[in-house]
């Protein structure tokens, strides 16, 4: 099959998906906070699901294998009922990269800023975010590959730098929560890393089809719930346990007792600032995933007119949520797990359903 | 000056007249009559006496062309003929428009009687620079050969280093009033199909009056005019030029500049200089390790500092920041403002040396270091911490080897404080983010600035942080990887 | 275009990111720099008092450079925040906790309002979780008055004692972290370092001494211990607090008065039950050197050698049974941790004695046992008389 024009290889695709999973993996760490030892369970849970969602969307999309997601989204489901379904989509986008703003703001509201507004902060991130996809997806792509061996050589640093601090066992005593708990910790940690990578299946005519994409995408989300669970163990053996379930940004305070020599400490605004950028790089990437879906469902001829007023309805959606200092925490606990089934879950098992069926008779036809 | 466009008339007598009217308030117009003792008009030689060599002319050509009018001849213009093809290469000319261009050329025409048409031959007589030391990229080891502004031993130094037919040089005349000569070089088999043609046309479709620098050329064939990157890279150094080529790359000489142009480039090349490949690869690597940390230290020192100390306290040590509070303590300005200040300076004070005549520069710099040092230190307006900063910058910014891009680096510091002011390390990340971004959607004549980021093969992209060992090297040039397009 | 109209709103946001601009900048040029803070609690006014002891930077002139000086300020409030902010009224600059090294706890308040103070000290974000937190016997205002011997300042001349505790190891200086994450268990206990002022005759006036360790169980002072009780409490706790600790022992070996320089090298502590009854087994070895022998000692023969490790061995189990027996029948509080040892590795049967904890701990069997190796002998071999 001839590379189409704009593609990108399979060793990117997983480094962009890599990058978006780890920038925000490790700030709250909710489910370690209850579950404790043993976490590794739900991140477990929430990384085989991921995988498990995104193999069923690439079996559906390897039918049409010349086509954008999007259009095996219409070919499947008819194009009206496509775009109903597209809008779920389109407003989980929404609901993350809110999360995602609101948490980066509040996170440097409460340790680093604490008296900037929180409008500048999102303003300067939006603006960011959409220069990122006015520039363009190889833009981006290169970008995260520079950046990378930075962010990898970083957190390597500092997790061997907090494995000298550890002094307790984070692992005992084990399976000591009742299978519901580790559920629903699977059900977190499915919203809030993993699940995101769903909507990475918009992306896959980028990288063709075959065996290395889901490779690559195996691989892209082990490594990321590897650092996830490198973070949180360390935090635990270092901090303890019962410091960890009470301090709100568990790994950061476990970063700032890292300690060079005598003098040299709280190096953890440098990591903090390469962290922040992979962050932002999550956003970036949502944000480009919504305008591809936005143009394709409002059937818009000129995306590139749309880029800043998305960016600026990105803006206005962050600025309106979470307004209340309980609310996220409510929100990433109690509403979004199960809302976010259905963009992540529901839409994907029936379009592999559907898909299965009437697909079958298009491509045998 | 109106160049006639009609073709020459048969008779000599009426041409030089005609050339004499183009050329009326012309002090170095001369013409010189062949034909005194078959009669006057015959044949007549013209040129402009500051571009000929006159003295070369009389001797090889005219005199010969006398001697033998002297002997017996049969006919008289087969004879002139005969001598001045013997003493070099004949143009023949018979559009009257191209004459005066000939001309402007270093060239002398010779009318005959009786033929429409116009015999020129060049002669430069003008003095050029001879071959120097380059100023710019200096090295301890490689060739010591910079380029000059005469366009033709310019091109002479590249084949003499490249002797190969695959070496393609193609020639344009460009602008209407300058008629620079322009040539584009390039290896067959090497460069790009595509990216060539593309050259080949912008060059040919490209108007203006007076083409004086490349930098117009430059201007023409970058991708982006507003990014403060350059895309297109520069060198004086013949033996640059010979890489590059050999590289894949196309290379624009222009008559009258002694710099090559390079394109496409990428980033990464423009911070490594030739020096590394004469070098062994331990100290090349070395050397490159320095640099890419002063080019961090150049964009982000000032910012860094800003950040900091107003910002991030915590994370200076204890000890130093006890030496921070003595030294800044009873200074009026915040951080930014003494930061901003003494960053002005120093720009101002490199400035100035360019200009500098060679007999005062020695004091002026030293002065300049006591003032901004010492003075501006000790009278309270800055504190000690903010000179050591700005002075590392500056000098770090002198490592990088492409002035463009250690410009556009200067330039780059100032937003980035900006930031740090208002934002501490948030700021200088997005910031940096934003750059990053910029660069990565640049694209020099099609190719991305930062190409070998994305390309396969591991020893490709390795080739840009480090110097590998020869036997790990690929062999001679390689073929740009495929070109991805933006589609955003 | 987008491109560019981006590039260009950029710009308006940059001007208006001019200095001064930021309600979060802080110019080291208006700052003084807290190393210290005393919180004291007096339980009948229900007042608390914030003492901090700070560096102010005061400008040089033309030809001198600027110096450090020394300021010590109090003030009162309801809570702690309100008397730590009662303190700016007092202040003619920017207070920054950032560098602040250490917390001392007046005994008071140590005793009656602890839980208070720790929540302070985790929810501040200013306050950082490595520095040392210090019980003070009598009132934490008074320490940060001490004078120092050597002229430096206070907060510097506190961390010389941490880094020479090392040598010593009667003392000892806990970091934050490590009590916010012991302070929440209901079963387990800590300790953290005392400090107390004495008179010292030569400077006549008070000085601060870094010695022995309070002892805090359910979150509230308990008790204090002191000289080898400490010592011992370092050698079984983590590794950062015996790990550069060489202290000196000395044993008689036949008429001969010996003093060694131990280093801990290795340490394994296990828990198990046995017939029921928690059992913990202590093993540890040690590095030792000859510091100082009083007579002639062949010290060539590698018999003598093996019975100067085994006497050695021997002093170090009973002073090691000495102090766990101190920490189980007298002060009667878990401060090794024992609980949450037990509770990882036998959970189940931890479950059953949970809730009786305060009563099992003193009937926990520790089994000590020492091995010794002497690897120095110093630069001479043999003291003749």
């Amino acid at each position: 099959m001839p590379a189409k024009q704009g593609q990108i290889t399979f060793t990117s695709f997983g480094c962009l998906l890599f990058s978006y999973l780890s920038g925000f993996s490790t700030l709250f760490l909710i489910e370690a906070k209850f579950l404790n030892q043993d976490v590794w369970m739900a991140y477990s849970i929430g990384m085989a699901l991921s995988f498990g969602i995104l193999w069923l969307l690439h079996r559906t999309q390897i039918r049409l294998p010349n086509l954008t997601m999007l259009e095996v989204f219409d070919h499947a489901l008819g194009k009206l009922f496509s775009r109903v379904v597209l809008c779920f989509y389109l407003v989980y986008l929404l609901e993350i990269q809110g999360d995602a703003s609101q948490a980066l703001t509040s996170f440097y509201r409460s340790v680093v800023l604490p008296n900037t507004p929180t409008n500048s902060i999102l303003l300067m991130l939006a603006l960011t975010t959409t220069y990122a996809v006015s520039v363009g997806f190889h833009a981006i792509v290169r970008s995260v590959l520079l950046a990378l061996p930075f962010f990898l050589l970083g957190i390597a640093f500092i997790l061997l730098m907090i494995s000298q601090d550890v002094h307790t066992n984070p692992f005992l005593p084990p399976f000591r929560h009742s299978a519901a708990l580790i559920g629903y910790g699977g059900l977190l940690s499915f919203f809030l890393p993993f699940g995101k990578s769903i909507v990475f299946c918009f992306l896959f005519d980028r990288i063709g089809s075959g065996r290395k994409k889901m490779a690559s995408i195996f691989a892209a989300l082990f490594l990321a719930g590897l650092y996830l669970c490198a973070a949180t163990y360390l935090t635990f053996g270092s901090l303890g346990m019962r410091l960890t379930s009470h301090s709100l940004f568990p790994f950061f305070s476990a970063i700032q007792l890292v300690k060079l020599g005598e003098y040299l400490e709280r190096i953890e605004i440098m990591i903090i600032g390469i962290w922040t950028l992979f962050t932002v790089f999550e956003i970036i990437v949502l944000q480009y995933i919504f305008v591809q879906l936005f143009t394709h469902v409002f059937r818009i001829q000129r995306p590139k007119w749309f880029v800043l007023p998305i960016g600026l309805l990105f803006f206005a959606i962050s600025e309106r949520s979470f307004r209340e200092v309980y609310d996220q925490d409510y929100y990433n606990s109690h509403i979004a797990p199960f809302s976010t089934l259905i963009p992540t879950v529901v839409i994907p098992l029936l379009l592999f359903v559907v898909g299965s069926i009437r697909l079958k008779r298009l491509s045998g036809a | 000056m109106q160049q006639q466009a009609r073709p020459l008339h048969r008779s000599s007598a009426a041409n030089i007249q005609a050339l004499q009217e183009t050329f009326s308030d012309n002090a170095s117009f001369v013409t010189r009559d062949l034909s005194c003792r078959t009669g006057p008009d015959r044949a007549a030689f013209a040129y402009l006496d500051v571009l000929v060599d006159e003295k070369l002319l009389h001797q090889n050509v005219i005199r010969k062309m006398n001697e033998d009018l002297e002997l017996p001849y049969d006919q008289f213009d087969l004879k002139v003929l005969g001598s001045l093809y013997s003493a070099g290469k004949v143009e023949v000319i018979d559009d009257w428009s191209a004459v005066p261009e000939f001309l402007y050329q270093a060239g002398a025409v010779l009318f005959v009687d009786g033929h429409p048409c116009v015999y020129g031959i060049l002669m430069p007589g003008y003095d050029t620079r001879s071959i120097g030391e380059p100023k710019i990229e200096v090295n301890v080891r490689g060739p010591r050969d910079s380029f000059i502004e005469d366009h033709d031993k310019n091109l002479s130094m590249i084949y003499r280093r490249l002797k190969t037919s695959d070496l393609k040089s193609l020639s344009y005349i460009i602008g209407t009033q300058s008629r620079t000569k322009v040539t584009l070089l390039y290896m067959e088999g090497k460069m790009d199909r595509e990216l060539a043609a593309k050259l080949r046309r912008k060059l040919a479709d490209f108007q203006c009056d007076v083409l004086l620098a490349n930098t117009q050329i430059e201007e023409l064939i970058q991708d982006s005019a507003y990014s403060p990157f350059p895309q297109i890279a520069n060198t004086e150094r013949p033996d640059r030029v010979v890489t590059s080529l050999s590289r894949g790359k196309a290379v624009i000489l222009t008559d009258g500049t002694p710099i090559a142009l390079i394109a496409p480039t990428t980033f990464f090349e423009m911070l490594h200089p030739s020096e590394d490949m004469y070098e062994r690869f331990h100290f090349a690597n070395f050397i490159r390790i320095i640099r890419t940390i002063t080019l961090f230290i150049s964009l982000f020192g000032p910012s860094l500092y800003i950040a900091l100390t107003t910002f991030h306290l915590e994370m200076i040590p204890t000890p130093l920041m006890m030496a921070f509070l003595t030294s800044k303590a009873g200074i009026p300005f915040p951080t930014f403002v003494e930061a901003l200040i003494m960053e002005t300076a120093f720009e101002i004070l490199r400035e100035a040396s360019l200009r500098l005549p060679k007999v005062v520069g020695q004091s002026v710099s030293i002065v300049g270091a006591l003032i901004i040092g010492e003075a501006a230190v000790q009278s309270g307006i800055v504190s000690r911490p903010v000179v050591i900063v700005v002075a590392m910058t500056g000098i770090s910014s002198f490592t990088i080897p492409s002035f463009g891009t250690a410009l556009s680096i200067r330039l780059l510091r100032f937003p980035l404080m900006l930031l740090a002011s208002y934002a501490g390390v948030l700021g200088m990340a997005l910031g940096f983010l934003v750059l990053l971004l910029h660069l990565c959607s640049l694209h020099s004549i099609g190719v991305p600035y930062l190409n070998p980021i994305s390309a396969d093969g591991w020893k490709k992209t390795l080739q840009n942080y480090v110097r590998l060992p020869a036997r790990l090297r690929n062999g001679t040039g390689s073929r740009e990887p495929d070109y991805d397009k933006n589609i955003p | 275009m987008t491109k560019t109209f981006l590039s260009a709103l950029w710009v308006p946001l940059l001007a208006f990111a001019m200095a001064g601009c930021s309600p979060d900048t802080t110019e080291i040029g208006d700052i003084a720099l807290v190393t210290a803070i005393g919180i004291d609690y007096d339980k009948e006014n229900h007042q608390f008092t914030f003492s901090s002891y700070s560096i102010m930077p005061m400008a040089g002139g033309a030809d001198q450079p600027g110096r450090l000086s020394q300021w010590v300020a109090r003030s009162n409030g309801g809570s702690i925040l309100e008397s730590a902010r009662n303190l700016k009224s007092q202040a003619g600059k920017t207070l920054i906790w950032v560098h602040n090294k250490f917390i001392i706890v007046g005994e008071e308040a140590a005793r009656h309002s602890f839980s208070e103070i720790m929540d302070f000290l985790t929810r501040n974000r200013q306050i950082r979780m490595s520095s040392y937190l210090i019980v003070s016997e009598g009132k934490a205002a008074d320490q940060l008055r001490a004078k120092v011997g050597t002229g430096d300042m206070l907060s510097n001349d506190l961390l010389g004692k941490i880094r020479n505790e090392n040598a010593w190891g009667k003392n000892v200086a806990i970091p934050l972290h490590d009590i916010a994450d012991r302070y929440g268990s209901p079963d387990r206990g800590f300790i953290t370092g005392k400090i107390k002022t004495v008179f010292d005759g030569d400077m006549q006036g008070q000085k601060a001494e870094l010695k022995g360790a309070a002892v805090f169980n359910r979150g509230r002072l308990a008790g204090w211990i002191e000289g080898d009780d400490v010592l011992v409490y370092r050698l079984l706790s983590d590794k950062q607090l015996w790990n550069s600790l060489e202290f000196d022992k000395t044993v008689r070996y036949e008429r001969a008065a010996m003093t060694f320089l131990v280093r801990e090298s290795k340490h394994s502590v296990r828990t198990s039950f046995r017939r029921g009854v928690p059992v913990v087994d202590i093993y540890l070895k040690f590095s030792a050197s000859i510091g100082e022998i009083d007579r002639t000692l062949p010290l060539q023969d590698p018999s003598v050698i093996k019975q100067m490790e085994r006497l050695v061995s021997k002093e170090l189990e009973k002073m090691m049974d000495t102090s766990l027996h101190h920490y189980q029948r007298e002060v009667k509080v878990d401060i090794l941790g024992w609980a949450d040892l037990f509770a990882a590795h036998h959970p189940r049967q931890w479950e059953k004695i949970k809730a009786d904890w305060s009563t099992v701990y003193p009937a926990v069997k520790a089994n000590v046992t020492v091995d010794v190796k002497i690897e120095k002998l110093g630069l001479i071999r043999v003291l003749k008389d």
